[in-house]
């Protein structure tokens, strides 16, 4: 009991939230007794598990400690920076080896899948250590999984992605073949999502500005998503699925089934659906519409006017421009300035919807957070069904359709019906997202997949949208009165306080540019002092610590956002080798650093170009 | 015979390092001599008629170590390479040479 109460207490000072979620989990957790205490020759402890009539050892039964540092001597060479991601806590042995061999730049996520195994060595193994050390990530099965992929997400980014490794202990790969490969797919999504958001970036830089600062004004009239959340949340939707409309080609085929659940549903019709939708004489309570940069004739319709859109902040300004009716506003990515003046006015209720890259998985994160318990997807093929990419409101040209298909670039999947079908990689990937949140939402939510072709996500219910519309919608609601009745965010003096602010803009952008003036200087001087060697001056050290203060810049300025995406480019080119190239010496960094310092400059200036879009527009 | 002991030994680490590929691939090479190196134990034991146990023990560990390896045990596969078969291996030096 001793070193139970030992690693209880460092997980208390040390890892409090791990505790007391763990605490939380065991009291409802029935042990299955299947982890059994062992002991190698040297009276080492380690656990095994009885599976399949087999008992596993999961280390030596003749040298636990041997076996661990033989397994940490292939991972001496470290890189700096590099996240190592590990399947399985065993022991603990392993993890300390791994543990020495990194240092102050590195991350271990680990993943312990059996939380009988981890319960027993808290109770068998002193790991205070491990618990102590703050490189170290732990999560574990029914405890903490969920947070497993904000975790990756959080520890991968462009600069390290290729120095992400993920490393499996001996024998957790055929005990828990599923959770293993779900581990590896998560790390593979991840890295690939990293370049994707970084292309998508880099194409999107300036529009998303643009965007924005249209936006802003937009949003003070409006009302943020939260509120609207909150309205639909007051209801009881048991009975109501939310329903998902997109526009992949498999939706000529159902649509007009859609009218049966009519009433019965929160029917949400992301942007390019939307005219298929009225076309169809269907009823619907919101659009969606999370790009940038969308064709405007998807919106060509007078009578989509009106229907309630749901938007990010960085949303296309000419949809804004065009619609007519009540509009929500989630203000996630690029809303950090809107944020900070919020919070000045004591208010902080605000929603950022989560995405996973697509308007479709933004829909049903939308509807996660309105408490829908099913959710059933409707033309969400993700794969050119019979060669074709959109339902045929979006596209009816056959040379149009061979074009984008082979415009795209190409891959296979499985669809629903076990044959394979052509998607390209941004679909696999949101393929992926679908069924992950499908998995990690299991108990809570039941996602249908009721497209009637198209590529098979996996964890969710396949079925015809009849017999979905019949099995779940059983109850009726008022949404589109329940929509009307959402309260505006501000009221006229608050929206004066916000154009007041925002005349205020050009004063800190001139701060701002001073300030990154002095920053560039500081790194001028720092590499002179680098370059004549003298590292060990009071100066020196000074301007050590402002450089690594320069970092934090877009915290301390929270414009800042907005005006790095017209220097995204120099960024990703100055970041991306910065971990991996070992050649780079301190001045080189440097050099790096003043470039973007420079750009940054540069960019201001083009902000203030753009900045009439948002000031125009506010009353005189 | 020193050899097929290091190669024993070198199979052991790259399983309680979990390189599978690799180790796989030597267990295999290393499944057939190490069966007939039992095989002739196991003649001179029946021979001298003295070493029952010794024979049993010899069987148990190549029954294990084919278990293990149809099982995908890694680790009770490198305990048996690591400490079990180089004995067994060390053993036929000495008495076969």
């Amino acid at each position: 009991m001793e070193i139970l109460q030992k690693n209880k207490e460092i997980l208390k000072k040390q890892r409090p939230q791990l505790l007391e979620e763990l605490e939380k989990c065991l009291k409802e957790f029935t042990e299955e007794q299947r982890v059994i205490v062992q002991y190698d020759l040297k009276g080492n402890f380690y656990p095994a598990i009885m599976k399949d009539n087999r008992e596993w050892h999961l280390n030596s039964r003749y040298d636990a400690e041997y076996a661990a540092v033989l397994y940490g001597k292939n991972h001496e060479d470290i890189k700096e920076y590099a996240v190592y991601y590990l399947f399985g806590f065993g022991d603990g042995r392993v993890v300390r080896q791994i543990l020495k061999n990194m240092n102050d730049t590195n991350y271990l996520v680990i993943y312990e899948p059996d939380l009988e195994i981890f319960c027993r060595v808290l109770e068998y193994e002193d790991i205070s250590d491990i618990i102590e050390d703050e490189r170290c990530i732990i999560i574990l099965e029914k405890v903490n999984e969920k947070k497993l992929e904000s975790f990756i997400d959080g520890t991968m980014n462009y600069s390290n992605f290729v120095l992400a490794n993920v490393l499996i202990l001996p024998g957790y790969d055929v005990l828990y073949t599923k959770r293993c490969r779900y581990f590896i797919d998560l790390i593979l999504y991840y890295k690939k999502k990293v370049v994707i958001n970084r292309n998508t970036e880099m194409n999107r830089k300036m529009k998303l500005t643009e965007n924005i600062l249209h936006n802003m004004y937009d949003y003070t009239r409006q009302s943020d998503l939260s509120l609207l959340i909150e309205k639909i949340k007051e209801k009881d939707t048991d009975g109501m699925p939310a329903i998902i409309v997109s526009a992949g080609p498999s939706l000529d085929k159902n649509i007009k089934e859609l009218k049966k659940a009519e009433g019965k549903a929160f029917i949400i019709g992301v942007d390019a659906a939307l005219k298929a939708l009225v076309r169809n004489g269907i009823q619907f309570q919101v659009g969606i519409s999370v790009d940038p940069a969308k064709d405007m004739t998807l919106f060509e319709d007078e009578r989509l006017e009106k229907i309630p859109m749901v938007l990010e902040l960085y949303s296309t300004s000419g949809l804004v421009e065009k619609h007519r009716g009540r509009r929500f506003y989630s203000i996630g990515y690029g809303g950090e300035y809107l944020l900070e003046l919020r919070k000045q006015m004591g208010d902080v209720s605000y929603c950022a919807l989560r995405t996973g890259g697509s308007v479709a998985t933004a829909a049903v994160a939308l509807a996660e957070e309105m408490g829908f318990k099913t959710i059933i997807l409707v033309g969400q093929d993700l794969a050119f069904t019979d060669g074709r990419g959109h339902v045929s409101s979006v596209c009816d040209d056959e040379e149009k359709n061979r074009k984008h298909l082979e415009e795209r670039k190409l891959t296979e999947v499985e669809d629903i019906n076990g044959n394979m079908v052509q998607t390209d990689w941004q679909m696999a990937l949101y393929i992926e997202w679908f069924a992950k949140e499908a998995y990690n939402e299991r108990d809570k939510i039941k996602i249908i997949d009721a497209t009637e072709g198209g590529a098979k996500i996996a964890n969710t219910h396949i079925m015809t949208l009849k017999e979905a519309i019949e099995t779940e919608c059983r109850n009726e609601a008022d949404f589109n009165h329940m929509i009307q009745e959402v309260p505006f965010t501000f009221n006229e003096a608050e929206q004066d306080k916000m154009y007041y602010e925002f005349t205020t803009i050009p004063e800190r952008l001139c701060r701002l540019r001073k300030k990154l003036e002095e920053d560039i200087e500081s790194y001028r001087k720092f590499k002179e002092l680098e370059t004549e060697g003298i590292t060990s001056s009071a100066e020196y050290n000074k301007l050590l610590q402002k450089v690594q203060d320069i970092d934090s810049m877009e915290k301390e300025e929270s414009l800042m956002f907005l005006i790095a995406q017209y220097n995204r480019r120099v960024e990703y080119e100055a970041t991306a080798d910065i971990y991996t190239n070992e050649e780079l010496k301190i001045g080189d960094i440097a050099d790096r650093a003043i470039k973007i310092l420079e750009g940054y400059i540069q960019s201001i200036e083009e902000f203030e170009k753009d900045l009439p879009i948002l000031l125009n527009q506010l009353p005189v | 015979m020193e050899e097929l002991i290091q190669q024993a030994e070198e199979t052991a680490i790259l399983l309680y390092q979990n390189q599978e590929r690799k180790a796989y691939e030597n267990v295999q090479r290393i499944l057939q001599p190490v069966q007939q190196v039992i095989q002739a134990l196991i003649e001179v034991a029946e021979q001298q008629g003295e070493m029952e146990k010794e024979k049993e023990w010899m069987l148990n560990v190549l029954k294990c170590l084919v278990e293990s390896y149809k099982a995908q045990d890694i680790l009770q596969m490198a305990d048996i390479l690591k400490y079990e078969i180089t004995e067994i291996l060390k053993i036929y030096q000495e008495i076969i040479g």
